[in-house]
């Protein structure tokens, strides 16, 4: 039986979760350090961080109950928009709201993206914004948009053009290689 | 209040910040067009952009970013159906149906009229009740201070985010986060675990643009893109029926977005969809209503409700340094990468300056309503672009702002790890809102709270302001904890057998 059967709670809540508790948990061992090895004059920001760890310690697991998990999924914002919505029914055709794809495409997409990026951080100190911008674009429009070559290749040149002559106009710097 | 007028005119109405003011404009409608994103994103990706300008130019241009990016999602909504965030979906339900039948061109002319009416009567709010405020919360002591805060907070983890205890704990983690660094007090380190590299603590600007920029467009990015055909666009000027009955929605949404607009967590996108409710339960009990078919006033309200209250949110930022929602406390981290603090002196020490502010949302109103409605089809034209084509353009951009602030390397990794952050909180259920307010809100948590204990041990019993924040935080918790309950109650009544 899954986590999601039996308490009605997915993985990534209970990681989040956990993982907030666990920075509550920090914040209560820091507080304690700085009051025992900490200088005099920090022992009262040791108190304010360690009382807001326990806080939110308290709060992390509070946040698991089922009437506030149930409730986590329907702020005002989106209570109203279904009322609207609902209302609406009568309407000949409704608004077309973004689904997401499946989950599959959705963490293959977000796994090239991050990767990318990441890519993109590690050679800006290296190559520079305008190469390193390049270069991400287009690797970006074949591994992940998957567009023609050429296309991709001219909307890159265009995209790092624009991109650099916006920033140039408003006077800011770019960062510049170390190789280039 | 003329004086404060003709002295703000003065220092806006240049040549340079008429261009920036344009410029804004123009990039604000681009992303408030772009799918998904909304003006929240456009000011997060964009204002370390006008960090480079002197503070005013800087204000005007971000001013213009805000409102091109609440208008862009309008558009799109009435051109193709696509509600690129929730507070543009009156602008569909109603909008969509008149382009059908040819009058898309009138039905973007009365948005952007009722959004120009309301920012214009919402500035001259600010101007009449800024000072005002202000000038009571000269007499705030820390306390004080102290009980709005946790007032400001406690609203808007309770009103955005649907559990209490979720937006509580996202605050108190934006609070955490803030204090990160060295200790303004004894230097020690604190929250760092040794290390030099956290020791600088993290940067408004960075976590700002990963949260709000590089979440929602990876939020983006993993949803499916929509086939939408735009239809021409008609006549641009509407007729004299449609003006005269949008007229008194527009007046009503004006006067209700901003005055509900001042309260934290009562934000734009709530007062719209509340605007269309009531006006739709007004047509019914005349029995005039033709909603959902194309009705005006289901357009002019809600977007009148939308930048009223967008103003009146300046409102609380400007004289009292408190954020009302996501949008101000972004606005709020850019005035204090300018050097500015927000709070009573801005109407007493730096009133010429504030009423710079205040005319620059007047000047991009204007620029907006003269820019954007000839250039409705070319916006039309981009919102049929698939985002896997924009959106990495624009994740450059986040992380180019991110480095700009203190150009350092450590900072883009910091907005990069935000964006996944806040990509995992939404899978959670998690709110963000909350998080910035205790980021941004922390450090003045933690100053006046040092205060008021070193002022008196027992200050919670002697300050009766403090008092009144406290109750209203108190009752604020007490109701989002009843209505979470009411609500589990109602769904497991429905799931049972009858």
């Amino acid at each position: 039986m899954t986590l999601k059967q039996k308490w009605g709670l997915s993985w990534g809540e209970l990681v989040v979760t956990i993982l907030i508790a666990g920075g509550g948990l920090y914040a209560i061992a820091d507080g304690y350090r700085l009051l025992t090895w900490g200088t005099p004059a920090a022992s009262w920001t040791a108190t304010y961080i360690a009382s807001a760890g326990v806080i939110l310690v308290l709060l992390a697991v509070a946040s698991l109950l089922p009437f506030s998990r149930r409730a986590a999924s329907t702020s005002i914002t989106s209570k109203v928009a279904d009322d609207v919505l609902d209302d609406a029914g009568t309407s000949s055709q409704e608004p077309v709201l973004d689904e997401e794809v499946p989950p599959r495409v959705a963490r293959s997409l977000l796994v090239r993206t991050t990767a990318l990026l990441t890519g993109w951080v590690l050679m800006l100190p290296l190559i520079g914004y305008i190469a390193a911008t390049a270069l991400f674009l287009i690797a970006y429009g074949i591994l992940v948009s998957r567009r023609r070559v050429v296309t991709t290749l001219v909307f890159a040149a265009i995209a790092t053009a624009a991109s650099t002559g916006i920033f140039l106009a408003v006077g800011i710097r770019l960062p510049m290689g170390s190789i280039f | 209040m003329l004086e404060q007028l003709l002295a703000g005119l003065s220092e806006i109405l240049t040549v340079e910040r008429m261009l920036f003011a344009l410029l804004g404009c123009f990039l604000g409608t681009f992303f408030g067009v772009l799918p998904g994103l909304g003006p929240v994103t456009a000011i997060a990706v964009l204002f370390p952009i006008t960090t480079h300008l002197d503070p005013l130019s800087g204000i005007v241009m971000l001013a213009a970013i805000y409102y091109g990016g609440m208008y862009g999602g309008s558009t799109t909504a009435v051109l193709v159906n696509i509600p690129g965030e929730v507070a543009s979906l009156p602008a569909a339900l109603e909008g969509y149906p008149m382009t059908r039948r040819g009058r898309a061109g009138a039905a973007l002319a009365v948005a952007a009229i009722s959004s120009f009416t309301a920012g214009i009567i919402g500035s001259l709010g600010v101007m009449i009740l800024g000072p005002s405020l202000a000038h009571m919360a000269l007499a705030f002591g820390p306390p004080e201070r102290l009980g709005l805060v946790i007032f400001a907070l406690t609203a808007v983890a309770g009103l955005i985010s649907g559990s209490m205890f979720k937006g509580l704990a996202m605050a108190v983690l934006g609070i955490l986060l803030s204090v990160v660094g060295y200790d303004m007090i004894s230097g020690d380190q604190v929250m760092t675990g040794g290390t030099w590299t956290l020791a600088q603590g993290f940067a408004i600007v960075p976590v700002m643009i990963g949260l709000f920029g590089i979440g929602e467009i990876l939020k983006t990015l993993i949803t499916k893109g929509q086939d939408a055909t735009p239809a021409p666009l008609g006549k641009l000027m509407p007729t004299k029926g449609e003006l005269k009955a949008s007229a008194a929605p527009t007046a009503r949404g004006t006067g209700q977005g901003f005055f509900l607009g001042l309260i934290p967590g009562m934000l734009p996108s709530v007062m719209a969809l509340l605007s269309y409710s009531w006006e739709r339960q007004r047509a019914e009990k005349k029995g005039s209503s033709k909603f959902g078919n194309g009705d005006i006033r289901g357009i002019a309200g809600p977007e009148a409700a939308n930048n009223g209250a967008a103003m009146g949110g300046f409102v609380p930022l400007l004289s009292l340094g408190i954020p009302t929602g996501p949008s101000m406390a972004l606005v709020l981290a850019a005035l204090m990468v300018y050097g500015l603090t927000p709070g009573p002196t801005m109407f007493t020490e730096n009133s010429t300056f504030t009423s710079g502010i205040v005319v620059s949302f007047l000047v991009a109103n204007v620029i907006l309503l003269v820019l954007n409605l000839p250039l409705v089809p070319m916006w039309a034209r981009l919102a049929r672009v698939p985002f896997h084509v924009m959106g990495p353009v624009v994740l450059m951009l986040c992380l180019v702002g991110a480095y700009l602030d203190r150009n350092s390397m450590f900072d883009i990794v910091v907005c990069l790890g935000a964006g996944l952050v806040a990509l995992l909180f939404h899978k959670a259920s998690l709110p963000l809102a909350p998080l910035v307010m205790g980021f941004i809100l922390g450090p003045m948590l933690q100053e006046t709270l040092r205060q008021s204990v070193s002022m008196s041990s027992t200050f919670y019993v002697e300050r009766p302001i403090f008092m009144v924040f406290a109750g209203v935080a108190v009752l604020t918790i007490g109701w989002s904890i009843w209505r979470a309950q009411r609500q589990a109650s109602a769904v497991r009544r429905e799931s049972e057998p009858v």
